[in-house]
């Protein structure tokens, strides 16, 4: 049989490809569904002449669920939650009047931090080395999975630091990648913080095993000139710090 | 207003059949560009090959942040009427080290452009992505690998079971005789996660018919708790879905897990949750298969296809609320509520 012959499947023989939700909103179908839907449960960043606030970070929330909680107590403040450090690196050259990440993110991008976040008056957290089956060994494992909250360059030295070997990195958007990354086998381990750990051993039937970092990682921290949005974060209530996984502002 | 039900299928069924949505997108889309960065010397050069919709953007975005370190990125935008000798000069003016094809679309044409240069000395690595049946895709090209569009039962009915109170342990799915290896391989990570898949096989050229008594006899017989529905055109038709699928949930309803986010609607219920590809996920996932290759010298060597890594949950939350029950905090993790 050609090649050609090989491909060009019957009608029969297609999949269904899964569309793109963007596409969708132009059928009348997911005009009277998905598309006005989509816009009332996606929060999207107001666009007041105010302050600016920029967040990334790793948290088992969907960013907009962040947002919207955030945009909630911080009225006047244009609040966007990146689902992705790069799209948040864009953000940061629109010079934004503050930043929220963990410290060593901002650091990455040359940001001081003006506030830090704490829990239980710790400004750092433990993190582990993730693993179906037995406790994995930093200095040995084939490849490693984390959530990239600095850029793939910075990544790499990030992940060389907590394990002391650079093994293969295969960088994610979201903790809730962490668990199929696993499961299908792309990486044989994975960094996370502890409390995401804990969380991630809640959800899965397999036998999932971690080895304690020695490094430890700082909370998250904000940076930025604008006093005033600073100490609005400073502010925030104990429900919306519980979602940045802190319950203090020093 | 309420959408009445043959105003569904109908609807569906473009999406289902996988025609108009997405072609009028490729030609409105098609004078659209991506923009890449000026290419730094000294860098090997990878050639993404794509058409120009939101999700190819999306995607292109994803996979270009997490290579630019390390790689130029050159663009290709494609529509139907792109021609293989166009994409042969663009070969020879960058000599890429690696080709990301993006669509059915982009590997369809590097298909006619290796058939059309076989005396060519080996072919660049190329990596298939967001294309339907990306094994049978790889397997018509020269040195090519790819990451599935299909999200693997195990991710999505994890998913389900972390979002809904009824418990799941074991689902049902329909599946044509010819798909039965890859039920069955998913059947083993199901497995794993101490869940089971119940097949119920119908005849490659199924009837409405078959697949309702198919489906009777999981939803009586069979002591299912949930369904999980393949992307399969001919499963999905409006006969089927008509005659077979809705007629039975609506007498039974179980959650149904779909691959298709059309397929779930608050106004026309069939499924409770789409689970489906995060495209910037798929991006960054491709610039991780990129930059694995680029430390191995670019050798596909012994690389199997990959299943994609991450998605994008869609709930029908009347739907869910109603009958299955939504745990505490699932709504904070799920992507987009229709309600």
């Amino acid at each position: 049989m050609s090649r050609s012959k090989q491909y060009r499947k019957g009608r029969h023989d297609r999949a269904v490809e899964p569309r793109r939700p963007p596409q969708l909103s132009r059928r009348a179908f997911i005009g009277t569904t998905v598309a006005g839907l989509v816009a009332t449960t996606i929060a999207q960043p107001a666009r007041a002449a105010g302050s600016k606030l920029h967040v990334l970070l790793a948290v088992d929330l969907a960013p907009r669920i962040l947002q919207k909680d955030l945009q909630g107590v911080l009225s006047g403040v244009d609040v966007i939650v990146y689902g992705r450090v790069g799209d948040f690196a864009r953000g940061l050259r629109e010079a934004p009047d503050a930043a929220l990440a963990i410290r060593e993110s901002l650091e990455a991008f040359g940001l001081r931090p003006r506030l830090q976040g704490s829990t239980n008056g710790q400004v750092t957290e433990e993190y582990v080395l993730a693993a179906l089956g037995a406790p994995p060994d930093p200095k040995t494992v084939a490849s490693v999975g984390v959530v990239d909250l600095f850029g793939r360059e910075r990544l790499s030295q990030f992940v060389t630091r907590l394990l002391g070997a650079s093994p293969p990195v295969k960088s994610v958007t979201k903790l809730a990648d962490i668990l199929p990354l696993l499961q299908l086998g792309n990486a044989a381990s994975a960094i996370l913080p502890k409390s995401a750990y804990e969380a991630l051993r809640g959800r899965t039937s397999q036998s999932l095993a971690s080895t304690s970092l020695q490094t430890r990682f700082g909370r998250a921290a904000v940076a930025g000139s604008a006093s005033d949005v600073i100490a609005r974060v400073k502010a925030l209530p104990a429900d919306v710090n519980n979602k940045l996984g802190i319950d203090a502002w020093t | 207003m309420d959408m009445t039900r043959n105003q569904w299928l109908a609807a569906v069924s473009l999406i289902a059949l996988g025609l108009p949505a997405c072609a009028a997108s490729r030609r409105n889309g098609s004078n659209l560009a991506f923009i890449d960065d000026p290419a730094r010397p000294g860098r090997p050069t990878v050639l993404v090959v794509a058409p120009h919709t939101e999700a190819t953007q999306e995607l292109w975005a994803a996979f270009r942040d997490e290579v630019r370190d390390s790689l130029n990125v050159t663009t290709m935008t494609v529509n139907s009427l792109s021609q293989p000798e166009t994409l042969a000069q663009v070969m020879r003016d960058h000599a890429p080290v690696a080709v990301l094809l993006v669509d059915n679309l982009a590997a369809r044409l590097y298909r006619s452009y290796q058939e059309h240069h076989v005396d060519s000395q080996g072919f660049p690595p190329a990596v298939v992505i967001m294309a339907s049946f990306a094994e049978q895709v790889v397997a018509t090209l020269k040195n090519a690998t790819a990451i599935r569009y299909e999200v693997p039962a195990v991710t999505a009915l994890m998913s389900l079971r972390t979002n809904i109170e009824r418990p799941v342990r074991r689902i049902g799915v329909i599946h044509r005789a010819q798909f039965r290896c890859v039920v069955e391989e998913n059947a083993l990570l199901v497995a794993k996660e101490h869940m089971e898949l119940v097949p119920a096989e119908v005849p490659n050229a199924a009837t409405p018919k078959a697949t309702r008594r198919a489906l009777h006899r999981l939803l009586r017989h069979s002591d299912i708790d949930a369904l999980w529905v393949m992307n399969d055109n001919v499963l999905l038709q409006p006969a089927q879905l008509s005659g077979a699928w809705l007629e039975a949930l609506e007498r039974q309803p179980v959650p149904v897990v779909v691959g298709v986010a059309p397929l779930v609607s608050a106004r026309r219920h069939f499924g409770a949750f789409a689970i489906v590809p995060d495209h910037a996920g798929l991006g960054v996932q491709a610039g991780n298969l990129l930059l694995d290759l680029q430390a191995e010298g670019f050798d596909l060597k012994g690389r199997k296809v990959e299943a994609p890594v991450s998605v994008k949950t869609i709930i029908d939350l009347p739907l869910v609320r109603e009958h299955f029950g939504l745990r505490p905090g699932a709504l904070e993790r799920i992507d987009i509520v229709l309600q």
